[in-house]
């Protein structure tokens, strides 16, 4: 049995973990000297795992079972996942633990040494089925958990749970995912920080877009700045910067003409364009987006009327953004701005969607979804009128649903600021 | 410099051509013979981009997309109202290898109406149906389900409206078609090669003591976008990405607030994607003089390398590659610190097959090290990504 819990190889990397704090649930909330947060802790790990147990006791559950790198994240903080076959296990009375395989081991310790991860109960097994299947069904063992009803996020667990025929797997996808809807606050503090630094990238893009440049070059030149800015605000965070834009008639298309994150050899700022940029930074696996319309020169009579129809609705669409009222709401919002001005046409897709650790996370639907607004969940709002051959008007900030809309990316988004002399 | 022909159906610098179409659409007809299937259906990226040669836009899990292939008829897809310009775009310059498709949105229209996501399963069926594929054996790429606004979208629930319709998975299968490459897609390989050898390259001259690591990566990533701007005509797909992790958290971490000081191991992926097709080549180099540790961690895996891209014959078993890593780390003694991402199996390897070799040890407390190659598959294994792997070469000081 278990011939892979304690391997030699495994024993090697796990020798030297930290140990367990003598009590209490772990969970170290980052702050930087400038009193920035910039990952998740305690705060987080006391409103999930509550929205967790809510969702056990609704559904008879005994247990929650992840095996996605998502969720790894969401249920124990733990971002370190090289990938392969893995198990988060959250008892609904009891410690949550976990199976990683062989490749996590050494991103285990250095989380662990920082105290990142929710939980000290961690197993490394071997990176094959049997390996994994085993060190599976000896923890369910250990923990009392043969008998119990399982709600799981995927069916990765259908065959390795064979050896325990008692265990019931249930699986639980949709109401697992809407676990994520609502953030913690200090999730949400950690939105704002991150979206400050989108702020702030956005203002390098103000001084860097010129006719000319090539687009891929312009946006490692800006995410490079970026870099720079996070590591003066929060030292030693996990932070990553992606940052593309699309300039001229490309940008008519959302995710550009060819790979996403890649341009067309050649591409080049031109006068009389307009550009779309997106920068998503992400600070501790949270990403949020900020994306700018901009135009290269004086704005042709056509440009600035689908700019003033993309802000107007944009506007609109973000003042939607009440708990309370249907989710859907955002989407006719915006939309109506643009059914108003003769353009709804030249829409391709809906206002926005949720964000958190999936990026585009729920509510997926917005335009049909017609459930309450939860406070605290966060959305992107982010309209767009695309005209074939012209190219493409977006403006997307990050927004918190409260009592009144709450805008995190507060970076300028009128047409003045915008043109690029 | 002109643009790429690819209307003309003749191979442009950075692009495939219809002679590499025909030898894909040949081996999807030869699969469907092989395992007696009216048509073929593809949802995952891969096998999008390689049967009709346009790049997947929006993600499967909320956008579905799907292309059918049947045996006998024209193929069609079912696509996003998101992708509505990509394709046009794309089509416009001749460069894909289906004319016809349909657009679903997610937003509801007064005008211009598309059948929503939700009539997604719906839609399918009835494209099916005009196709005469309603009672037919599809064989599909994927069994991926989309979940938007609580309905699930895909092929198992499109079969609850066509009931006599057949789905036979075979994933495994399509991988197989997309093992041997085209003379054609062997030279986009080596293009995309050659700009990301170039690329590591230039890593070595921009790498400064107290520079960000990720500041480096991106200087490097904004000259290989000019360098394609020499190298290749407008229009190329370009996607360049960088990514440095240094000691000791080599492979395990993201520490772009990482600086580089002297002492440091650094691991520096160079990926570029030319048409999708992408080749990443990743070295371990070292700023400063390594420690003895260090060295013999890299020269057991320089060994390792140059041992696995060597075994990379056409007709020897896939596991030999694999065999060859472990025999050096063995006899290192670093077996406990090795991982690695080989390619397995006994099924023979086979001359123009694409293989990532990148084995690497990483020990707690020192760092890790790795190099990563991209080879054909020959008589003589043709190792594309040509950065040295020496330890002068990759000792800076």
């Amino acid at each position: 049995m278990a011939s892979a819990l304690a391997t030699e190889r495994w024993r090697l990397f796990a020798q030297d973990l930290p140990a367990a704090p003598a009590q209490g649930p772990r969970g170290n909330t980052s702050v930087a000297p400038n009193d920035r947060v910039w990952a998740l802790g305690k705060q987080t790990l006391i409103h999930r795992t509550r929205l967790m147990r809510e969702l056990m006791d609704r559904e008879k559950f005994d247990a929650l079972a992840f095996s996605s790198g998502l969720y790894l994240k969401f249920a124990a903080n733990f971002s370190g996942f090289a990938g392969g076959e893995a198990a988060c296990v959250v008892p609904r009375n009891g410690n949550p633990f976990l199976i990683l395989p062989a490749s996590s081991a050494n991103g285990w310790r250095f989380q662990a040494a920082a105290q990142r991860p929710w939980t000290t109960d961690v197993t490394f097994s071997d990176e094959n089925d049997a390996a994994f299947n085993d060190a599976l069904t000896a923890k369910l063992e250990q923990t009392g958990l043969r008998h119990a009803r399982i709600g799981v996020e995927t069916s990765a667990f259908s065959s390795a749970l064979a050896a325990l025929p008692e265990v019931q797997v249930e699986r639980a996808a949709r109401q697992i995912d809407v676990l994520r809807m609502v953030k913690s606050k200090e999730e949400i503090a950690v939105m704002r920080e991150a979206a400050s630094l989108a702020d702030w990238v956005q203002g390098c893009y103000r001084e860097n877009i010129r006719p000319g440049r090539l687009v891929g070059e312009l946006d490692a030149a800006m995410a490079a700045l970026g870099y720079q800015e996070a590591t003066r605000r929060f030292p030693d965070a996990d932070v990553t910067i992606p940052c593309w834009t699309l300039s001229g008639p490309v940008s008519a298309s959302p995710h550009g003409a060819g790979t996403t994150f890649g341009n067309l050899s050649g591409a080049r700022i031109e006068p009389g364009h307009v550009l779309i940029n997106n920068v998503y930074p992400s600070l501790d696996g949270v990403p949020i987006e900020n994306e700018r319309t901009w135009i290269c020169g004086k704005p042709t009579r056509r440009q600035t009327e689908l700019f003033a129809a993309v802000l107007a609705a944009q506007e609109a669409g973000c003042e939607a953004v009440v708990a309370g009222r249907p989710i859907a709401a955002i989407d006719s919002a915006a939309l109506s701005v643009f059914e108003r001005l003769g353009f709804a046409d030249m829409v391709y897709h809906r206002t926005g969607h949720g964000l958190g650790l999936a990026g585009h996370d729920e509510p997926i639907d917005m335009a049909f979804n017609t459930a309450p607004i939860p406070e605290g969940m966060v959305t992107s709002v982010e309209p767009s009128l695309l005209e074939y051959g012209l190219g493409g008007f977006r403006i997307d900030d990050t927004v918190v649903a409260a009592e009144t809309a709450q805008i995190l990316t507060r970076s300028p988004k009128d047409l003045k600021s915008q043109v690029i002399e | 410099m002109t643009a790429p022909s690819q209307g003309s159906g003749r191979r442009s610098i950075g692009t495939v051509g219809h002679a590499t179409r025909d030898y894909r659409h040949g081996l999807l007809r030869e699969l469907m013979d092989r395992e007696k299937l009216d048509a073929l259906a593809f949802m995952s990226d891969r096998l999008i981009k390689f049967a009709s040669n346009w790049s997947l836009d929006v993600a499967w899990f909320e956008r579905p997309t799907l292309f059918v292939f049947p045996r006998n008829g024209a193929p069609f897809g079912i696509l996003h109202e998101l992708s509505t310009n990509s394709w046009r775009f794309t089509a416009e310059s001749g460069g894909v290898w289906v004319s016809n498709v349909s657009f679903y949105s997610e937003h509801p229209r007064l005008h211009h109406r598309l059948p929503l996501s939700l009539q997604w399963n719906a839609m399918v069926a009835s494209h099916l149906e005009q196709a005469g594929l309603q009672h037919a054996r599809i064989g599909v790429d994927a069994e991926e389900l989309a979940r938007v606004g609580g309905v699930t979208l895909g092929l198992p629930y499109v079969r609850e409206l066509l009931p006599r319709l057949r789905l036979e998975n075979v994933a495994a299968q399509c991988a197989d078609l997309t093992v041997v490459k085209h003379d054609e897609e062997i030279s986009l390989i080596q293009e995309t090669a050659s700009l990301a050898n170039w690329g590591q390259q230039r890593w070595h001259e921009q790498v400064r003591p107290g520079l960000l690591t990720a500041e480096v990566d991106m200087k490097v990533a904004a000259s290989i976008v000019e360098e394609a701007t020499r190298r290749y005509p407008p229009g190329v797909e370009l996607a360049v990405f960088c990514q440095t992790i240094s000691s000791p958290k080599t492979w395990f971490g993201t520490a772009p607030s990482d600086r580089v000081e002297k002492g440091d191991a650094l691991v520096t992926s160079v990926s570029v994607q030319l048409n999708a097709q992408g080749v990443t080549n990743e070295r371990t180099r070292f700023y400063g003089k390594p420690s003895q540790r260090q060295a013999g961690l890299f020269e057991a895996v320089r060994a390792a390398s140059e041992a696995a891209c060597a075994a990379a014959v056409a007709g020897k078993p896939t596991a030999q590659v694999s065999a060859a890593v472990r025999t050096r780390f063995e006899k290192a003694g670093l077996t406990q610190f090795a991982l690695d991402d080989l390619p397995t199996g006994n099924v023979p390897l086979r001359a123009k097959q694409l293989i990532t070799v990148r084995p690497g040890v990483y020990e707690w407390g020192t760092g890790g090290c790795r190099h990563g190659n991209v080879v054909v598959v020959g008589d003589r294994p043709e190792v594309l990504t040509t950065t040295p792997m020496d330890l002068a070469s990759q000792t800076l000081t």
